[in-house]
């Protein structure tokens, strides 16, 4: 359609049958009204009084109004006065039908008060037609321009959206207004489609940003929290070695350390009282039981078999992560996961890792371990998001020491540490410094990149804590150990971060025209 | 037929109005003759309590239904006790509404006399 053709206004005939209301309080005008008017080929309803006019009218859309003037009660000048007064009735036009002899005056004013024309009683057919299609035309072609005018609101609308620089497709609402094949129509079409290209390259960048920011994430807290198993190992040589002891102090500095930290960030302290719940599981699993079990069972299995049996944690994540439906599964996440642990169970069973394990029942009891990280991953997930990452890790280490300090107590086994740096205080230091870094890294891995992902750190903690266990223990591996790695790193790239999910937002900046250009094209 | 009180260019003007059916124009004049008695009795209610505006509604009435079927006369007269109704100063009411109603029967019964060749022919 050319513009000259849209802003044509279109014929009352060409718009089909309009709807016609006849107000007037003679019965036998009305009837009259309507078969004339039915006659031209239009629909008719009729009302009785102006009362009942100014129902109808609310009721329904109406097309024009043929309107008596004199009436009892409500007239025709009230009826006129409410539609015109009426922001959405405004535009019906008004056709007074007048005897005229007497009238005169009458119809002046009707005219005065918005009436579009006037009608005799005794009118010519004709003239009916004419003046009432024409009033139709007019009707219609200020519908056009009404619509035109709110799609063009809804077109800026999304335009606004856009250069606020934050959206997803759905926001710009342009669907309704793409369908209609007109200039208005394309152009919504062209924006849609251009906003839909920048919110996928954004999303694109999004996930390689999540990717890279969460592969690094992991090797970081991956290797931090790889050294425990190693550090436990160490405290075991040692005097006044007490696994309790040394998980209640490691669990302080952490605490002291992710506090301090947090505090420095600004950041949030304060848990509410549903977040407790979060930190008295979390302290259970992590706290209590993770780093007690770590600490003893190295006391009696080697470190690095502890960190190659951690790698299954990333299967049972996923595994559970499925169940409970907080992530979706497929082929290429499952190949990723499971060659990971095909790697590090391969260099269990093939290589002999655990060959200088004396005890089975410890070994066994060392897949604990990786177990009770599955549980911590996934309750990341559930982490009260307002709390500053680092403020979460230490009130959680603060929760801890609570039942561990009462256990202690009860069993009678406490160790003070020494003024003097022994082995001990070196283990409960360090420990408790990693411990409070790589839990806080890990939160915000889970926020980053999902559950799943975050499972990874199972590789690299893995791979981490054979490291440290050959340099700090001298402990040694076989070949087949090291040929693991490839098949990690396989796992990690496989099993990718979690998707950006409806919930992402593309940002962008949208430059907006200098003053002298306005200037220039207002001039 | 008729007998002079009914203009017959007034009726085919109406049947053209309403679509030239004969059927329509006689469900019209069905409507008319039931309700002109009305108004006439309306015209008498309200000169008895001197009600002028009331008065006024129904002989305006009555006068543009007249119109409407050729009653030139009747229309004439309602239009004339619409005019003294508005002014306020009604001179002999019953006189006034005895005539019109006299009037109203006459052209009521000429207008029922009116067939369909009456008025559709030339």
């Amino acid at each position: 359609m050319s513009p000259a053709t849209e802003n044509k206004p279109p014929s009352a005939n060409a718009r089909g049958p309009a709807h016609v209301l006849v107000v007037d309080d003679n019965s036998l005008n009305r009837l009259k009204m309507r078969k004339a008017v039915e006659h031209i080929g239009h629909h008719v309803d009729v009302a009785r009084n102006g009362a009942e006019a100014i129902m109808m009218l609310r009721e329904r859309p109406y097309d024009a109004v043929l309107l008596d003037i004199m009436m009892p009660e409500v007239d025709g000048f009230e009826v006129l006065g409410m539609l015109k007064s009426d922001d959405i009735l405004r535009e019906i036009p008004v056709i007074i039908i007048s005897a005229l002899d007497d009238e005169t005056d009458k119809v002046v004013q009707g005219i005065e008060l918005g009436a579009e024309d006037f009608l005799p009683k005794d009118f010519d057919p004709v003239v009916l037609r004419a003046r009432l299609n024409a009033c139709l035309s007019r009707k219609w072609f200020r519908d056009r321009e009404l619509e035109y005018l709110e799609r063009v609101k809804k077109l800026t609308q999304a335009a606004g959206i856009l250069e606020a620089g934050s959206f997803t497709p759905g926001d710009l609402k342009l669907d309704d207004l793409a369908e209609k094949a007109d200039a208005l129509g394309r152009l919504a079409i062209v924006f849609r489609g251009l906003a839909q290209e920048i919110y996928n390259r954004e999303r694109r960048l999004d996930r390689s940003a999540r990717t890279l920011r969460g592969a690094l994430h992991v090797l970081i807290a991956g290797v931090i929290f790889g050294i425990a198993p190693a550090l436990g190992r160490m405290a075991a040589g040692a005097d006044g070695y007490s696994p309790l002891s040394i998980v209640i102090w490691a669990n302080t500095v952490s605490a002291v350390l992710c506090i301090a930290i947090a505090a420095a960030r600004g950041g949030r302290l304060r848990p509410t009282l549903k977040d407790m719940g979060f930190l008295g599981l979390w302290a259970i699993t992590i706290g209590c039981l993770y780093q007690f079990l770590t600490v003893l069972i190295a006391g009696h299995v080697e470190a690095s078999t502890i960190a190659l049996l951690g790698s299954s944690r990333a299967f049972v994540v996923f595994t559970i992560a499925v169940i409970i439906g907080l992530e979706k599964p497929s082929l290429r996440r499952t190949c990723g996961l499971g060659a990971g642990f095909a790697g590090v169970a391969a260099v269990i069973i093939f290589a002999g890792a655990g060959a200088h394990d004396d005890s089975l029942h410890w070994s066994i009891a060392a897949l604990a371990l990786p177990l009770l990280l599955a549980f911590h991953t996934l309750l990341m997930a559930r982490r009260p998001t307002h709390l500053d990452p680092f403020a979460t890790v230490g009130l959680m280490m603060v929760v801890s020491v609570v039942p561990l300090g009462a256990t202690a107590a009860g069993s009678g086994e406490f160790y003070w540490p020494q003024p003097a740096l022994g082995t001990i205080e070196i283990v409960i230091l360090v420990l408790g410094a990693a411990t409070a870094i790589a839990l806080a890294l890990a939160l915000d891995l889970v926020r980053l990149t999902g559950a799943v992902f975050a499972s990874q750190l199972a590789y690299s903690q893995t791979l981490a804590g054979i490291l440290w266990a050959m340099l700090l223990l001298g402990e040694t591996l076989s070949p087949e150990a090291w040929g693991a790695l490839a098949l990690v790193m396989v796992g990690v790239w496989l099993a990718e971060p979690r998707s950006a999910r409806e919930e992402f937002r593309a940002r962008i900046q949208v430059s907006k025209p200098s003053k002298s250009t306005v200037g220039d094209h207002g001039g | 037929m008729s007998d002079g009180r009914i203009d017959k260019s007034a009726l085919k003007r109406l049947i053209a109005v309403i679509g030239g059916a004969f059927e329509d124009f006689e469900e019209l004049r069905d409507d008319y003759v039931s309700g002109a008695p009305d108004l006439v009795e309306a015209l008498r209610t309200s000169g008895a309590e001197a009600d002028w505006s009331a008065m006024r509604i129904a002989a305006h009435t009555l006068k543009s239904n007249a119109r409407d079927f050729g009653a030139t006369r009747l229309a004439q007269l309602c239009e004339r006790l619409e005019h003294q109704c508005r002014d306020g100063s009604v001179d002999a009411p019953q006189q006034a509404i005895d005539e019109i109603a006299a009037e109203e029967r006459a052209s009521r019964e000429a207008l029922i006399s009116v067939s369909a060749n009456d008025v559709t022919g030339d």
